[in-house]
């Protein structure tokens, strides 16, 4: 006890290399969670703009429907359900869909589509009023094509296009709709085959009246996906309903983060090699400065082992307020970048933004990535302090005092 | 003239008197040259790999379409005088193969549900010297030859989707050349795998003489010519140059057909400025620290030489003579150990399956190829030694407050 309070006092005696030691391991931790914030904190984003604004977070399926995405495995419409997912913690909206595919047609041209029949008031992914570039947001009776597909088919507002599809048990889903409004989708791909109508005018076309094939759920930004996905599933307690994450209904997102992250953690690896050169190097300095007061300390009588002890309390003192700073001031800035993400700019990424993507840096704000990194610089810190502690060993008194 | 001469002399001693400490500001920079450098390298081969793959698999260098190809794709806009296009396509510097195929927007159907996908008819003979989906195989043959019912040659996210095994049964819905839409049998010949899965869900090529014959068009029809060639930067120069020479057709290069790998290109740049900008802020901090430290631990040493007689603007000049050395030192360290180290990855490869769990599970590449990036080493030894230099202004200034008798006497 006597040899933490001495550390500790040692460091207040002299100010300036406590602080010049402190700066080092706090620039060390600023430097690596500002980097793995902006890292994480870009798929974040990327994630919400692609999954928040199609398929949701988490869908509740009927289990036929996971295995084998026809509409004849659909479920069917029902209030309770719906309030049982509703109620579900961490749960912020809720949308039933009814999702199949068909052909659209018109004159000579034809192409098979993607049909989504949305309950427009529920609706929470597909935000229509954002997306929309003509005409208007309600489908009502008629259909939404996506920009592309209209312009295949050479038709707008005011058209009429022809669907030819299979309905509920192989019934013809044939219909003639004309086109209310026309949307433009982030996604090149959906952007080229996608149709949206209203839950009732779908469930009348497909001959699905009352069916659904999901319900699609938009989770509390905060909350944690598997920890919503698992109070669903138990608050809904039916083995006959699949309630399946984003991870699983796009395992192509998942591969392309996966991909990048390899990168994102060579480079974080690189910055852990740089940082510790560095904090090294301040150690080293720190143990030639002390060489002087050590070795007097020793002539006087205080044990290696002791002084070695004292020394290490200090890294240690030193360490956690280094990387307590680095986490408490990355904060603001986390919270800042979050809020105002780092648009990049540059020619070819303002044609970007005009198809709709989103590039720009966003900052993670979750506190994990500034404790685990923090707890990783204080080990890290408190290992290459090691060095300055063995150097005590080292000492000759006589010859440390007279340099 | 001869202060200068003594300041340095004695500036080239201390950096030897103390070796430890000289060494420490030296690994110090060289690491900060390093990491900059490899990560450059690092990541411009990760773009390259990518980009290369795409325009392997299936971009090629530089596209052919008839005019109104970009606005319409229809089924009759093929492209006239295929002959004729061929030979100045051949006859531009740079070319090294082509192949013309038949490209049409259809959709495949099992029991399992229709897919909207792109059919590609292709003459294996002369796609296969241009692309290489023909390695990419995981299962089957790449479309065979048959008398009987014709061979598709699908990606395994689709037949995936679909359920498909090798030889299931594969109806092909696509328009006729005069316009109405039909639909044809194909069974399953092969199945490929590249590292999109985008790609791979919405492709089927079938042989092109196949295929033309289905759609009621002669069998030398085309409607894209992709043209290989001998380096991918002159892929631009190449285009413009033929399309000069056929008012016809449109010839683009890959940026052009397909500006998203252009986008990545920028994305990847931007990002890699701000990392490459936190690890240099790192260093900095890193080098004014251990500078700061320095300083202290020469109060001694200064106080002693200051009280002989050497006066604060010398002290101040020697401290930066002596940190303007080390960056003599510490760089071409550093761009020794980032060269090389660029040149041993870049032929070994990095191997990311380590860090991106289930990379090569997907068909995803795990091995990165760095790239020597030689035109950016200058411009980041320079920034790393000039902000050493800065970062040695504050321990230097530091330096000039000291009390000469109580820097000799402190503990």
């Amino acid at each position: 006890m006597l040899l933490v309070r001495l550390s500790w006092r040692n460091l207040w005696r002299n100010r300036r290399r406590t602080i010049i030691t402190i700066a080092a391991v706090f620039f060390a931790g600023y430097a690596v969670i500002s980097m793995r914030s902006l890292q994480l904190g870009t798929y974040d984003n990327m994630i919400r703009n692609i999954v928040g604004s199609t398929e949701g977070f988490i869908q509740v399926q009927d289990t036929a429907y996971w295995n084998e995405q026809i509409i004849d495995n659909g479920l069917s419409q029902d209030e309770s359900l719906y309030q049982q997912i509703a109620n579900s913690q961490g749960v912020m909206s809720v949308s039933p869909r009814l999702s199949s595919f068909s052909l659209a047609s018109s004159g000579n041209r034809t192409r098979v589509i993607r049909v989504l029949c949305i309950d427009p008031e529920k609706e929470a992914q597909l935000d229509i009023p954002k997306l929309l570039q003509n005409g208007s947001a309600n489908p009502g009776d008629g259909v939404i094509l996506s920009s592309d597909l209209a312009k295949y088919l050479k038709m707008g507002i005011g058209d009429s296009v022809v669907l030819i599809g299979q309905g509920y048990h192989g019934m013809s889903a044939n219909a003639l709709l004309p086109i209310e409004g026309i949307i433009k989708l982030p996604n090149p791909e959906l952007n080229s085959r996608l149709a949206v109508m209203s839950l009732n005018t779908g469930q009348y076309v497909f001959a699905a009246d009352g069916l659904l094939t999901a319900y699609a759920i938009n989770t509390d930004p905060n909350a944690d996906l598997f920890e919503v996905q698992a109070n669903i599933k138990a608050s809904i307690s039916n083995e006959q309903y699949a309630v399946v994450n984003w991870q699983e209904m796009m395992p192509e997102l998942v591969q392309t983060i996966e991909a990048d992250s390899g990168g994102g953690k060579i480079m974080a690896g690189v910055l852990y090699i740089v940082i510790s050169f560095s904090l090294f190097g301040t150690f080293i300095m720190l143990a030639a400065e002390r060489k002087r007061e050590y070795g007097m300390l020793i002539g006087l009588g205080m044990r290696r082992g002791q002084l070695m002890l004292m020394a290490f309390f200090e890294a240690s003192f030193m360490a956690l307020m280094g990387s307590g700073l680095a986490i408490l001031i990355t904060r603001p800035q986390s919270l800042y970048f979050y809020h105002n993400p780092i648009q990049l700019t540059g020619q070819a990424l303002d044609a970007m933004k005009e198809m709709g993507m989103e590039a720009s840096m966003q900052a993670s704000i979750d506190w994990s990535i500034a404790l685990t990194h923090g707890a990783v610089l204080v080990v890290l810190t408190l290992l290459i302090s090691l060095y300055s502690v063995f150097a005590i060993k080292r000492i000759e008194p006589v010859n440390a005092m007279r340099s | 003239m001869d202060t200068l001469r003594i300041i340095i002399t004695i500036a080239w001693r201390n950096l030897w008197r103390s070796k430890v400490r000289s060494s420490v500001v030296i690994i110090a920079m060289a690491m900060g040259i390093w990491a900059s450098i490899f990560l450059t390298g690092f990541s411009i081969g990760m773009n390259d790999q990518r980009t290369d793959s795409a325009l392997s698999t299936y971009l090629g260098f530089a596209q052919v379409h008839a005019e109104g190809w970009k606005e319409d794709a229809a089924v009759d806009l093929t492209i006239p005088n295929v002959t004729a296009v061929e030979t100045k396509l051949e006859e531009q510097e740079g070319y090294v193969a082509h192949s013309s195929r038949i490209v049409q927007n259809g959709s495949v159907s099992s029991s399992y549900g229709m897919m909207g996908v792109q059919i590609e008819g292709v003459d294996p003979a002369t796609d296969t010297l241009v692309c290489d989906l023909n390695t990419r195989i995981i299962e089957g043959e790449y479309l065979p030859e048959t008398r009987r019912v014709p061979m598709a040659y699908v990606g395994e996210s689709l037949a995936k989707e679909l359920k498909l095994e090798l030889g299931s049964r594969l109806p092909i819905g696509f328009q006729h050349m005069e316009g109405y839409p039909t639909e044809a049998l194909f069974r399953v010949g092969g199945i490929f795998k590249t590292v999109s899965t985008a790609f791979d869900k919405s492709t089927v090529q079938i042989r092109k003489e196949d295929f033309a014959a289905l759609m009621g068009g002669g069998p030398s029809m085309a409607h894209e010519i992709i043209v290989k060639l001998d380096d991918k930067e002159k892929a631009r120069e190449y285009a413009s140059a033929v399309d000069a020479m056929l008012p016809d057709v449109i010839v683009e290069s890959w940026q052009e057909v397909s500006p998203d790998l252009g986008y990545a290109d920028d994305m990847m740049a931007f990002s890699l400025y701000i990392f490459i900008g936190i690890i240099i802020f790192a260093i900095t901090f890193g080098i004014l620290n251990t500078m700061l430290m320095a300083i202290l631990e020469r109060r001694r040493e200064l106080g002693m030489l200051m009280a002989v007689g050497m006066n604060k603007r010398r002290t101040f000049f020697m401290i930066m003579v002596e940190t303007l050395f080390l960056g003599c030192v510490g760089a071409p360290i550093g761009i020794l150990i980032g060269h090389v180290s660029l040149l041993i990855s870049g032929k070994t490869g990095f191997d990311l399956s380590a860090v991106g769990e289930g990379l090569s599970a997907y068909g995803m590449d795990s091995f990165i190829y760095p790239v020597p990036v030689p035109g950016y080493y200058l411009g980041i030894s320079v920034i790393v030694v000039t902000l050493t230099l800065l970062a040695s202004l504050v321990p230097a200034f530091r330096a000039l407050k000291l009390n000469p008798v109580e820097a000799i006497r402190t503990v």
